[in-house]
């Protein structure tokens, strides 16, 4: 589960990368996750070939490889890091934690439970059910609130019960424990048996 | 007598890293993470003095500010963090933003906006 280079929604940001100059195929052109990545990557490129273009001719100018190494790194790391989710009730958030932050503490937590694999997860700023849409507000709780979406596989002979009592329980714990955030509800869809 | 522009961005540089300092300082802090932005700002040589000796800005890895000197001086810093479990991020990101806030306080400046950012939480 630890892959630093992959997207929510599973797939890696190199696979995105790697056919950025054709169509999006089908997994992308549905994916919220992809076609941000794609719409990021696709505005990197414009600026790089621009400046490919305008530094061609001077030698002086070609970035030396660790360098370029080093942004590369510094791109893939910010693509799939998604929102920044406010970590208090500040009416001018200056405390946030990433996406990607989060659902790294879902996918550890799905880890722990016998016979679930994670895959996709998305998670969202909770806002009031009351709320209207040009109002949407955000809770608050001693912590701010967040909604949890998770798709997973799981193992022949795996409780369905069971095991999805019990993801919800560790992923809630795992990520007030270690992100402050309050978990409000964990979305779960099973997509297979493995 | 009001600084000169050499005397400005060293005495920047200096800020930005005893602020850097305090906080990896923090419990709970595993780095500053460097940024994109970050690491476009630091092609520019060290820190960068603006609008006629009225402002500078500074750059390294992970941390960011914005100095504006007027009758008193503010200054805006963002930083970026990965933080370890030991703690909740959110514990561990505001006692970053106090320890911010002291050291500047103790420099006779005042806090501007002060961001911190998670990117992530090491296992």
């Amino acid at each position: 589960m630890a892959d630093d280079t992959r997207l929510s929604c599973g797939r890696s940001i190199d696979d995105v990368w790697s056919h950025l100059d054709g169509a999006p195929d089908e997994h992308e052109r549905s994916c919220p996750y992809c076609l941000e990545a794609r719409a990021r990557l696709l505005r990197l490129s414009d600026a790089a070939v621009d400046l490919r273009t305008s530094e061609a001719a001077d030698p002086t100018l070609q970035p030396d490889p660790g360098f370029a190494a080093s942004v590369m790194g510094l791109v893939r790391a910010e693509v799939r890091r998604g929102q920044a989710i406010p970590l208090d009730d500040d009416d001018e958030p200056g405390l946030t934690i990433s996406e990607q932050a989060v659902v790294g503490l879902v996918w550890a937590a799905a880890d722990s439970v016998p016979g679930v694999r994670a895959r996709r997860c998305r998670v969202r700023v909770a806002l009031r059910d009351d709320a209207d849409d040009d109002a949407a507000e955000r809770v608050f709780a001693g912590g701010t609130l967040v909604d949890v979406g998770l798709s997973l596989a799981l193992q022949p002979g795996t409780s369905l019960v069971e095991a999805t009592t019990l993801l919800r329980e560790r992923v809630t714990d795992r990520v007030g424990e270690q992100s402050g955030l309050r978990v409000r509800r964990v979305d779960l869809a099973v997509e297979e048996v493995l | 007598m009001s600084a000169t522009h050499a005397e400005l961005r060293a005495a920047t540089d200096d800020l930005r890293d005893r602020l850097a300092d305090a906080a990896v300082a923090v419990d709970g802090v595993a780095r500053l993470e460097p940024t994109l932005r970050n690491a476009l700002r630091r092609l520019q040589a060290g820190t960068t003095v603006l609008a006629g000796g009225q402002a500078a800005r500074s750059a390294a890895d992970g941390i960011e500010l914005h100095r504006r000197v007027a009758v008193v001086d503010v200054v805006d810093v963002h930083v970026d963090l990965a933080v370890t479990p030991v703690r909740p991020a959110s514990a561990t990101a505001r006692d970053v933003r106090a320890a911010l806030t002291r050291v500047l306080r103790e420099s006779g400046l005042e806090p501007g906006r002060l961001a911190v950012a998670v990117l992530s939480v090491e296992r």
